[in-house]
């Protein structure tokens, strides 16, 4: 039976979604935070809240945005509690989640681990989500200039530690 | 520009092996959500509770406008301790009845308070141990785990609860999920296991570890990918990890270690009889005084120290990092930042049922010996 817009999907919908959004969720969610247990709880959050906000997602077509931004939102909420920043910032370095191979890339995902929570968050949300810097600062809940600076101090960071190779020094804040 | 940035950002992505989707745990989150959404104001009561980029929520419905976020890092406040067969929550002002003898412990997880139960209130030798969820919706679930003789492990950012089973000498670490009431995890590990009295080793949980006391060396086991080892950093029998730490303690010093690196994040002076306790998320240290009468909170952190009256182990940690105690019939709060505290409104009465009626417990606290 087709869903009808505006009527809380079926379990059997719902779980058809989760499945077909849970990958690419957990894929931004990964590397927002940077651990497993965090992101799927992350992502777990996002789809509860999702189902639970049905009134406002009205239809299963719009339910992925919907998720996406409940993600983004979640992770902005976490990232702004002091408790959070403590724990993040202790040094722990969660492991990277695949079997490690002897390339280059490992690189990267070390070097985001180093960046603080909202830097890593800037730097996944614009050049990952393709975000811009208006969308990334209302998605993380601050200003504009705060994204422009902290794209800036998080490339910079970047290229100290992967290249310019990697991060040629022409980028910065004006990525849009 | 950014095309290599980019490029690379979206091979790691594409690399990460992903979970299998919980869509079984994501409708029951997002039906107590809704549920809590619906129920009118005065209906039940709500706290959400959570420790540290850490979560234990505990809620029910009620209130307007108190943001809720049902697991997970959260916003959260309020003491949450156990008085006879009652759970207390909020700081005193709700509480669910369980429906046993006696309690024997609480845990905070991301999906709520675990409550350990059974025909009385010992955990060493009490029989059988049994688990009820108080969800974020102040139901009480039945969680189908019977213990006896085990000290499990969690950790308050998972709905996970660890322990161990012993069959004809092998070792299984187990680990459960409390909000769906399924196994998701059972791994036989090498080694045995004598010492302490109890049915298999004591464990703790930290992100997917489980650390396991066996004879000669703290194990580890990653429950998602079944990789054992063993740790050192760690000290050898019972594991103790809180927010990814643990202490190493001897006559000459106490440490608070980082179990992932290893690396000492904080050295305490030793005291003539206390002992180094670290907070649910690991981000504060309290240790007593030699005369007994107060004790010192070190946040790991940065060093920082306050003193507090009394002994660390009549003060319970609220799942959002506050330190409380129940002094006469009321609760009082205080920080472990600034020590300063406050004395709640809520009247707690003296007894709360069951077979140990007037025994207070505070959250999280463990009793194993």
């Amino acid at each position: 039976m087709p869903h009808r817009p505006g009527r809380p999907p079926s379990d059997a919908d719902y779980t058809e979604f989760v499945h077909a959004s849970w990958a690419s969720l957990y894929r931004t969610a990964y590397l927002l935070l940077g651990d497993h247990a965090l992101a799927e709880d992350l992502v777990q959050t996002a789809l509860a809240h999702t189902y639970a906000s049905w009134r406002r997602v009205r239809a299963l077509e719009a339910a992925p945005a919907y998720a996406r931004t409940a993600l983004v939102n979640t992770a902005a909420s976490w990232f702004r509690k002091k408790s959070w920043r403590n724990e993040r910032l202790s040094g722990v370095l969660p492991e990277p989640g695949y079997e490690r191979d002897p390339s280059d890339r490992p690189a990267l995902v070390t070097a985001l681990r180093q960046l603080p929570p909202r830097q890593r968050a800037v730097v996944v949300l614009r050049f990952y989500e393709d975000l811009s810097v208006a969308q990334t600062a209302t998605a993380l809940g601050c200003s504009e200039g705060t994204v422009k600076s902290q794209t800036s101090d998080a490339l910079a960071k970047l290229r100290s530690l992967l290249g310019d190779a990697v991060v040629p020094h022409t980028l910065g804040a004006q990525h849009d | 520009m950014t095309d290599r940035l980019a490029t690379l950002l979206r091979e790691e992505a594409d690399r990460l092996l992903v979970p299998a989707p919980a869509a079984e745990a994501v409708l029951a989150r997002g039906r107590g959500i809704r549920r809590r959404r619906h129920l009118g104001t005065g209906a039940a009561a709500l706290a959400v509770v959570a420790a540290l980029g850490v979560g234990f929520a505990l809620t029910t419905g009620g209130g307007q406008g108190r943001a809720v976020d049902p697991a997970g890092p959260a916003t959260g406040h309020g003491a949450v301790f156990t008085l006879g067969t009652t759970v207390y929550y909020d700081g005193g002002a709700h509480h669910v009845s369980i429906d046993d003898k006696a309690i024997k412990s609480t845990y905070y997880t991301s999906v709520g308070l675990l409550v350990r139960h059974g025909n009385n209130n010992a955990s060493d030798g009490g029989g059988p141990q049994r688990f009820s969820l108080v969800t974020p919706d102040g139901d009480v679930q039945h969680v189908s785990v019977v213990t006896e003789e085990t000290v499990p492990g969690v950790d308050p950012r998972q709905p996970y609860l660890a322990y161990t089973e012993v069959t004809d000498g092998t070792v299984e670490v187990v680990v459960h999920d409390v909000a769906t009431d399924a196994e998701v995890a059972r791994v036989e590990m090498p080694g045995h296991f004598r010492w302490g009295g109890w049915s298999g080793p004591p464990v703790a949980l930290s992100g997917d570890i489980v650390y396991v006391g066996t004879n000669d060396v703290t194990r580890t086991v990653n429950w998602r990918t079944g990789e054992i080892g063993t740790t050192d950093n760690v000290p050898r029998g019972y594991p103790d990890v809180d927010g990814g730490r643990t202490v190493a303690q001897d006559d000459q010093e106490h440490e608070v270690i980082d179990v992932a690196t290893g690396k000492v994040l904080l050295t305490i002076p030793p005291q003539k009889y206390g002992f180094v306790k670290l907070s649910p998320d690991g981000r504060f240290a309290t240790i007593d005084a030699g005369d007994g009468t107060s004790f010192d909170v070190y946040g790991v952190d940065d060093g920082t120290k306050v003193t507090l009256d009394g002994g660390s182990f009549d003060y319970g940690w609220s799942p959002d990092g506050d330190l409380f105690t129940v002094r006469g019939h009321h609760v009082v709060t205080c920080s472990p930042a600034t020590a300063e505290c406050t004395t709640g409104s809520e009247t707690i009465p003296s007894e709360g049922g069951g077979v140990a009626p007037d025994d207070l417990r505070y959250g999280n606290q463990t009793f194993e010996s």
